[in-house]
């Protein structure tokens, strides 16, 4: 069962069964990649490129490997818009860059970036590149060779699986090549008193009993997406987040954040109202946002606004609940006015 | 009392919050902060033969710690000052007029900071 999740796991990504390395969410996913590869090919003439919309689980693993390393961590501008400055990431990325990490969706702004871009740019600069799919495999069709990307990490309860499950795809001859990043039983072949041979892929990536009720719900949550297709899930939450996005912006005193084309969420300011009340005042009409920085400081720096509230999408949500989103935001402007 | 948080009093404290200032040569200040909202607030207060003569409160938050500071500065004005601390999550919800089942678990840090905050400043001083 547990072995089987990892092929349907990897199916659903276009990846090989011992491609998957099952984590407890996408930040440890982020953790093994950072330890496990950045710690051990990175040194102080190295560069890490990450974009200035990452998630904390992106940023604080990196700044460990740089810090440990004595690498130099950058990052590349995002523009007025919220898109990626493509300008800039070139401008950034040179023969000493050994390491580009940046997310697929981002999930503060809902800016798609262009992954496959990113990657050959950071391959022909010899690079190696780690993508942060949490917003984006459980919102849109995701296939690692289409992206060419060298690792990618993301969470099952984003995508209808329960919490405590992640996973990072690596490219089978880097997990190959790389030390375990967690150690103990199960990732072993034999052990003496002063030595341990590893276990193969995945296992050598996965110390201790592994969370088996886990993976057999993110198994049944892959199986259920690729029977609604994510094609279908992509149109739906992206039509909504875009309604969401275009009501929002049109109302008076409110203020929201990234590109319109986007990804199925927006974030957004009431003025007058701190992002946590907005929060509280939408639960009370029975919707549900997060108000905050998302996990985002330096994103959140960037915009100059230290908390937004968001909504949002998944393939359960209606242009229904749009609707009431924007009457409810409505009358948070007056109240706060 | 409602279900809903926002009713007219908490906004009308929120809006146009009571105390607000600072003292210059406070008998007392103390300052806090609730990382979560991002709230953060300095008290100073003058003491006037134990009872608390002024007490103002400067900084940045959110509706319900900024109504909560507004509402408490006001109600422990001119009183003594053995009256500003010990006061309970009940008294500070009353005063508010808030429901304790209205209110997530998470808000409850923003409701409380002003109390936390003269509770601290009294303390520091005793």
């Amino acid at each position: 069962l547990y072995d089987d999740a990892h092929a349907r796991v990897g199916d659903f990504i276009g990846a090989d069964w011992d491609e998957v390395v099952f984590t407890k969410n996408a930040t440890e996913a982020l953790n093994l990649a950072a330890f496990s590869y950045a710690l051990d090919t990175l040194s102080a003439d190295d560069e890490i490129l990450l974009t200035g919309m990452e998630h904390h689980s992106m940023i604080v693993p990196m700044q460990y490997a740089a810090e440990k390393t004595g690498s130099t961590l950058r990052y590349a501008d995002i523009n007025d818009d919220g898109t990626l400055d493509m300008d800039d990431v070139h401008a950034k990325l040179s023969d000493r860059t050994g390491l580009v990490g940046c997310t697929h969706v981002s999930n503060v702004l809902g800016t798609v970036n262009p992954v496959r871009d990113l990657a050959d740019a950071a391959h022909e600069h010899g690079a190696k590149i780690v993508v942060d799919g949490a917003q984006s495999v459980p919102h849109l069709p995701v296939d690692v060779n289409e992206l060419d990307a060298d690792f990618l990490a993301f969470s099952g309860h984003k995508m209808l699986g329960p919490t405590g499950t992640g996973v990072l795809y690596g490219k089978k001859q880097l997990l190959a090549n790389m030390e375990p990043f967690l150690r103990g039983g199960d990732m072993i072949t034999r052990v003496t008193e002063h030595d341990a041979e590893w276990n193969d892929l995945p296992w050598k990536f996965e110390a201790g009993t592994p969370n088996v009720a886990g993976a057999v719900g993110l198994a049944a949550a892959v199986d259920y997406l690729e029977e609604v297709g994510m094609g279908a899930v992509n149109r739906h939450t992206r039509t909504l987040g875009t309604e969401a996005y275009r009501r929002l912006r049109g109302i008076d005193g409110v203020t929201v954040y990234g590109p319109e084309e986007r990804s199925g969420l927006v974030s957004f300011t009431v003025d007058g109202a701190h992002p946590h009340d907005v929060s509280s005042f939408l639960n009370e009409r029975g919707i549900a946002v997060r108000g905050g920085h998302h996990c985002a400081q330096p994103l959140a720096d960037t915009l100059g606004v230290p908390a937004t509230a968001r909504a949002s999408f998944y393939l359960y949500n209606t242009m229904d609940e749009v609707d009431r989103l924007e009457g409810a935001v409505k009358e948070a402007v007056e109240v706060f006015s | 009392m409602s279900r809903q948080l926002y009713e007219e009093k908490i906004l009308e404290h929120y809006q146009e919050p009571h105390n607000e200032g600072t003292i210059d040569d406070a008998d007392m200040d103390a300052h806090v902060e609730n990382p979560h909202c991002g709230d953060a607030f300095t008290f100073t207060a003058a003491l006037d033969d134990g009872i608390i003569s002024d007490i103002r409160f400067e900084g940045e938050g959110c509706a319900l710690s900024i109504a909560s500071a507004s509402m408490l500065t006001e109600r422990v004005e001119e009183r003594p000052v053995e009256d500003a601390i010990d006061v309970g999550q009940e008294d500070i919800l009353d005063m508010m007029g808030i429901q304790k089942d209205a209110v997530a678990p998470v808000r409850m840090k923003c409701i409380l900071l002003a109390r936390d905050g003269i509770e601290a400043m009294v303390n520091k001083d005793a």
